[in-house]
């Protein structure tokens, strides 16, 4: 089957984000990833964040309209920086994206 | 917006770029200060998806797509990217299809392919996981061959993602003004400046 090409560029934003080098490690962006998507119905494995983190990614992933400054704050009272926010943000929308992609294509092709 | 960060951290030559923006905008726009903020790390990949997704579709019209993203930014009540892209559409279409079309998909003055669509989008955004094959099947009675499908459910990606971060990050709602004088350049030139060099 010819893939279409918005794949590809699907999976440069994945490589980059969730393999590339930034302030956190790999590791906790694909947690945040896996926990935003598996909130969509996607399949990831099961992985930890730290309890301090995991509302705010809940909150991206399932109504983000509802994150308020002082949501943002009480992350960085935590200590985290602003540039650990903003990796933490990309990779939950990430997820949540990609679940709802990965949910749709799936019903194209038959499969639940 | 709620990072630093996102206001001033960008790279000399993404400084003057987005002066000029706001010079000629009246405003900085969101999508622009977040996706050039460390680019190689997101922003200058998802802006080549927001440039393929909704401007380079085979089997969709500008509008469609533009009627798709005010729409699921509507369902995702994100009030920043519903503003810009129905004023987008509004650039292509009659202000009052899109008032229509966004106030009751079902009765939309769109054709049936469209309508059924943003049903399906609705369902993948608000419910991912409850859809399955049975939803695909009024797009297909509509005439929509998968590859249209596959289309829309990209632009639903995007504005899945990037309505998120407009929220979390808390972009700057321009003035009417402001935003459709940008509506009328996206529309004509698409979305290439999305993520700027430097």
């Amino acid at each position: 089957m010819n893939q279409p090409t918005y794949f590809a560029n699907v999976q440069k934003v994945v490589a980059a984000l969730l393999h590339g080098q930034a302030q956190t490690t790999p590791a906790l962006r694909q947690a945040v990833e896996a926990q935003a998507a598996r909130l969509g119905g996607a399949t990831r494995s099961a992985s930890d964040i730290p309890a301090d983190l995991a509302a705010y990614v809940d909150k991206v992933a399932q109504h983000a309209y509802k994150i308020t400054d002082q949501d943002v704050e009480q992350l960085k009272a935590a200590g985290y920086s602003e540039d650990t926010i903003f990796e933490v943000t990309l990779s939950a929308a990430l997820g949540a994206g990609l679940a709802r992609l990965e949910r749709g294509l799936a019903a194209l092709r038959g499969g639940e | 917006m709620r990072l630093k960060v996102l206001e001033n951290g960008h790279r000399p030559l993404q400084k003057l770029i987005l002066t000029l923006i706001k010079l000629g905008m009246g405003f900085r726009p969101g999508p622009i200060l977040t996706m050039s903020y460390r680019r190689d790390l997101f922003g200058k990949h998802l802006a080549a998806c927001v440039q393929e997704g909704m401007r380079q579709m085979k089997h969709w019209q500008k509008t469609d797509v533009e009627v798709m993203a005010a729409f699921v930014a509507q369902t995702n009540t994100c009030h920043y990217c519903l503003g810009d892209h129905r004023a987008i559409a509004s650039v292509g279409l009659p202000e009052d299809v899109v008032k229509a079309t966004l106030a009751n998909w079902q009765t939309a003055p769109v054709g049936e392919p469209l309508r059924q669509t943003l049903g399906f989008l609705e369902k993948v955004t608000l419910r991912p996981t409850e859809v399955g094959p049975a939803d695909v099947e009024p797009l297909r009675a509509a005439g929509l061959r998968d590859a249209a499908i596959e289309e829309a459910l990209y632009v639903c990606f995007l504005f899945n993602v990037i309505g998120r971060l407009a929220d979390a990050f808390d972009f700057e709602e321009p003035a009417e003004k402001s935003r459709r004088r940008l509506a009328r350049v996206l529309y004509a030139q698409g979305y290439g400046i999305g993520s700027l060099p430097g």
